[in-house]
């Protein structure tokens, strides 16, 4: 290999070079490092200094393997007077008395040169994005936990990409962020105890001593969802009432008899009815009518103009209807379990039907399945008032004779194909025992200290305007004539007193130093699909 | 002096105390010493077990007050196993920048340390929203601690130094503030 590639890949310990030539370091580097093995890589015909062997020793090479190791990892610098700064190594100047270059560095402890702080005063500088120090200046860096071996690298790899996940948790902790540091659990003040509605912001609800498993299983003798030979139905399908096909090509034949039952059933009234065939799994039951002569229109159809599509809707609504304990947190799982057997769901649908039924006299409807096909379907009605009248005596019949099509007598539904029953469907218990639902005064979730128009604010997209301290001035060019201090405050002014100042040697390096110019890095979260998460949940 | 590698490596492995001209004391194994550049690489500890992880120490030879040698010990460089992805340190060297500029939000600057306790109080208790919104509710501008982004507390961050945002926001604020302060002064008047 040619000097040049040597000198370039002897570089790869230092920053600057590494764009350049970091496809062919990529190569020769990115697998093996092998100090030993002083005969291709690391060949030193490039070097400019004295030490002709030195550079090319095994130790050299260690050193600069160390070094390489090194990069990214937060270290502690101390120099010559005494000052200790704390930062994240970025590169040494492999090839010549190793100077070495740190970034986000600030000091930790000053030395005999510096003013001692006042105690009480200013807590921190910022920290200086860039921090050069010389060879001269350096007296000992120290690192701790640094990945020396392979497994080593790979591992530090994963922790940072976890460490990248878990940031938040890691700002709120503490302010000096060890990449090492143990964790512990976090253990409330006393003084933060008195503002309880904070920490209990999602316990409150949450369980109020009510075990949705237990009480399907006392229900069903079934605890959890159990999948039926037909994996791939979904759960409107098995548990709603009303059987939709998928296939709506075949129910033009099946419309015939469809009307005929239906008109057994409910009389004339079937024409009218506008596509409330399709109840959802939020109506647990169809509903019998008693009177022959009832609008079955407007009878029976609960929760309103309700249709396959709005299952979700419905979902919610009836979940929140139906009393249940969860937060809106709770699960579809139980949505459906609670349209099944409590009796809220009826409640609500007998209130909406009472809402509905105006015209129609005043039978009361009631929420039953009669015609739910399945065998084991044998539906009791709820309140009481179902007298066997010849209608729903036809129904029953015809429904239990196992017909899908006959179900959809108690909906009315004739135009559209979704009108059968499921016969999948669970058999509807009525629990006069289930809670009923009184929406309580409470809100759901306990007042947020802030509002929640203001909760989420997005529009703090830059959390580090300022500069820290430009970085080194020296960027202008390879001829560097002024003693000029590298490092400034904030302002703008040098610090006093100026802890490192660079002498460029020579062209080669001054150069190199011109990758270090001041690259403002503004961190920008982003993260849009947690915001849209937020959104939801807290609005 | 010709850079043979023999005068250089009998060193490795050797087990030293070492004291530097600043006072520093410590143990460790020789991992290298580079003669041109006058560095000794240490590994901190005695043991030379192999651990992915190690505290190393590059130390100038010439700041070394005194040092003893506690014994030799094998090499502690695997080097069949030494194996560096630059990849990798690139993109480690970046998040620990960003979490570092990160961090600086959080940290004031010319502020007393009394402030930044209730800083840091007010970014516990605002910790809940973190999580959802990944950006900081809490942080400084300039000597002002800003809440959500609609409550600032400046100097002297006291209760009546809590404006803006909505009554509600800003009462929670001064309570979690109140609550600091009482906090600090039964610890003993602060720092």
């Amino acid at each position: 290999m040619n000097p040049q590639q040597a000198a370039q890949s002897r570089s790869s310990a230092n920053g600057f070079t590494r764009r350049r030539g970091e496809k062919e370091m990529g190569n020769r580097l990115e697998n093996k490092f092998q100090p030993g093995k002083s005969n291709n890589r690391m060949t030193t015909a490039g070097v400019q200094t004295g030490n002709k062997g030195g550079i090319d020793s095994p130790s050299h090479d260690r050193l600069v393997y160390l070094t390489t190791c090194l990069i990214g990892h937060q270290v502690e610098v101390q120099v010559i007077d005494g000052s200790l700064f704390t930062g994240i190594f970025h590169a040494t100047n492999a090839e010549k008395d190793f100077g070495i270059i740190l970034k986000m560095a600030h000091l930790t402890k000053p030395g005999s040169s510096r003013e001692q702080k006042n105690i009480s005063g200013s807590v921190q500088k910022p920290p200086s994005k860039t921090l050069i120090i010389p060879a001269k200046e350096l007296v000992q860096i120290v690192a701790k936990s640094v990945p020396v071996t392979r497994d080593g690298l790979m591992n530090d790899l994963q922790n940072d990409q976890l460490h990248d996940i878990m940031i938040d948790s890691s700002i709120s902790q503490s302010r000096h962020v060890d990449l090492e540091r143990e964790l512990k659990p976090w253990v409330p003040d006393d003084d933060i105890a008195e503002c309880p509605e904070l920490d209990n912001t999602f316990d409150r609800h949450w369980n109020r001593g009510w075990d949705q498993f237990e009480a399907n299983a006392a229900l069903f003798g079934e605890r959890g969802i159990h999948f039926h030979d037909k994996f791939d139905l979904d759960e409107e399908t098995k548990y709603s009432s009303v059987f939709r096909g998928v296939d709506d090509s075949g129910y033009d034949e099946d419309e015939d008899i469809l009307d005929s039952q239906n008109s057994q059933t409910f009389g004339d009234a079937s024409d009218s009815l506008p596509n409330k065939s399709q109840l959802t799994s939020s109506f647990p039951t169809s509903v019998e009518v008693q009177s022959s002569n009832l609008n079955t229109t407007d009878d029976f159809h609960p929760s309103g103009a309700l249709d396959g599509a709005s299952i979700t809707e419905n979902n919610q609504t009836n979940q929140q209807q139906a009393g249940s304990n969860h937060t809106n947190q709770g699960t579809e799982k139980h949505m459906v379990y609670d349209q099944k057997h409590t009796s809220q769901s009826k409640e609500s649908s007998l209130l909406a039907n009472k809402e509905s039924t105006d015209k129609g006299p005043s039978t009361t409807v009631t929420a039953s399945a009669p015609t739910n096909v399945s065998s084991k379907a044998q539906e009791k009605t709820c309140s009481g008032e179902v007298s066997s009248t010849s209608e729903s005596g036809n129904a029953a019949p015809t429904a239990a004779s196992g017909s899908r099509l006959s179900p959809s007598s108690s909906i009315g539904s004739l135009t559209s194909e979704k009108s059968t029953l499921n016969p999948n469907a669970k058999e509807f218990r009525l629990n006069p025992n289930a809670k009923s639902f009184v929406p309580s005064s409470a809100p759901l979730r306990p007042a947020s200290p802030v509002s929640d128009a203001s909760f989420y604010y997005p529009a703090n997209v830059a959390p580090a305007p300022h500069m820290h301290g430009m970085p080194v001035g020296i960027g202008m060019g390879p001829a560097f004539p002024s003693h000029q201090p590298v490092i400034y405050g904030p302002q703008g002014t040098p610090l006093q007193p100026p802890p490192t100042y660079f002498h460029p040697n020579n062209p080669q390096y001054g150069q190199q130093m011109l990758l270090g110019q001041p690259r403002q890095v503004v961190y920008m979260p982003t993260y849009p699909p947690v915001r849209k998460l937020n959104l939801i949940l807290f609005k | 002096m010709d850079g043979t590698s023999s005068g250089d490596e009998f060193a490795v492995g050797c087990l030293l105390s070492i004291k530097t001209t600043f006072g520093d004391e410590f143990e460790g194994q020789i991992i290298t010493y580079d003669r041109p550049s006058n560095i000794i690489v240490l590994q901190e500890g005695l043991k030379s077990s192999p651990q992915s992880r190690r505290n190393i120490r590059l130390l100038k030879a010439n700041y070394i007050k005194e040092f003893s040698f506690l014994g030799q010990s094998e090499d502690p460089l695997d080097l069949k196993n030494c194996y560096v992805d630059l990849n990798s340190l690139q993109s480690k060297e970046d998040a620990a920048v960003r979490q570092a500029e990160i961090d600086v939000e959080r940290i004031g600057v010319g502020v007393t340390a009394e402030a930044q306790s209730i800083f840091d109080a007010l970014s516990k208790t605002y910790d809940y929203a973190s999580v959802f919104s990944l950006m900081l509710p809490v942080r400084w501008d300039k000597t002002v601690i800003v809440v959500m982004n609609e409550v600032r507390v400046s100097s002297p961050y006291l209760a009546e130094s809590v404006t803006g945002g909505t009554p509600a926001a800003n009462e929670r604020v001064r309570k979690v503030l109140e609550l600091e302060r009482r906090r600090l002064q039964t610890r003993g008047g602060g720092q």
